[in-house]
């Protein structure tokens, strides 16, 4: 089972702004909002939006560009909490195994190359 | 705008990264490179006057659409199903996993695409789809741009009109 090489922690409030974030594997841009860039979080957040407090914590795997500016590979997942405020926030985790990526791409490959060619035989 | 999020998605090999890199970047390669995730990237469309921004997920193939995380479909606006016709074991749960989809998002378009068009004859189409209990909405050539552009153009028409 392949492990992160690095986490980082990014805090959304709920117009797309970004409250905080530990910058641990891309610095996010503060100043825009988060659907700016990245076309990841603008293809989901709307349903996100739509999620309660007491929600269970969503995960998408192996997510390829998580910013428009990162070309790895990423799990995520996504869960409310309330900021200092009171007011609701989405806390989204993000594990770097990018450097499994190749070794995965590789074995992936193999399995498909041998099933494709497997298939092709049989229409022959 | 109207943003909508789309998925690709069907067994591996069959031909989604090369449609969604024809779509987007206009490119294709003939050399088969395994996608193990989800790429995102965006399009944006003006259709009969209305603006539409594509969210497209080029995902992994699975054999089975119930073998794919259901949080990748969570929020999806549209489905595009595809196929490789010059493989027909790619066919083989078609209706099935249209069956899956249908129920796991009822509300969502979903367009079945026969791509790789350039690999079979005319005849070898029409036999095919005599035999089919599922046809495809499209046939598709990523290889040559043959119908891609028509693909998504009918499915934001389709996506326009339901959101109206």
């Amino acid at each position: 089972m392949p492990q992160p090489t690095a986490c980082q922690q990014i805090l959304i409030d709920m117009q797309g702004f970004i409250l905080d974030s530990s910058d641990t594997i891309f610095a996010v841009e503060r100043h825009r909002p988060v659907t700016e860039w990245s076309h990841f979080l603008a293809s989901i957040l709307p349903a996100l939006k739509g999620l309660k407090l007491d929600s269970p914590e969503i995960h998408f795997p192996r997510i390829e560009s998580v910013a428009n500016s990162t070309n790895g590979l990423y799990d995520c997942s996504f869960i409310f909490a309330e900021w200092e405020d009171g007011k609701l926030m989405l806390v989204w985790n993000i594990f770097d195994f990018t450097k499994s990526a190749k070794r995965l791409k590789r074995r992936q490959q193999k399995i498909n190359d041998a099933a494709i060619k497997q298939q092709l035989k049989l229409v022959a | 705008m109207i943003s909508k999020k789309i998925i690709l998605t069907g067994s591996f090999g069959v031909g989604k990264t090369s449609l969604f890199n024809q779509f987007i970047h206009q490119q294709f390669s003939d050399k088969y490179l395994t996608t193990i995730g989800v790429k995102v990237n965006k399009k944006n469309l003006t259709i009969d006057g209305k603006e539409l921004s594509l969210l497209l997920w080029d995902i992994a193939g699975e054999v089975a659409q119930d073998k794919v995380p259901a949080s990748y479909f969570l929020g999806a606006g549209g489905i595009i199903y595809v196929v490789d016709l010059s493989r027909p074991m790619t066919f083989i749960n078609m209706k099935s996993d249209l069956a899956f989809l249908q129920k796991l998002l009822p509300d969502t378009t979903i367009i079945i695409v026969g791509n790789k068009r350039d690999l079979v004859s005319a005849a070898d189409l029409t036999e095919m789809a005599l035999n089919l209990e599922v046809k495809w909405d499209f046939t598709t050539s990523a290889k040559t741009g043959e119908n891609v552009e028509a693909l998504f153009i009918e499915l934001g028409k389709r996506l326009i009109a339901n959101h109206w």
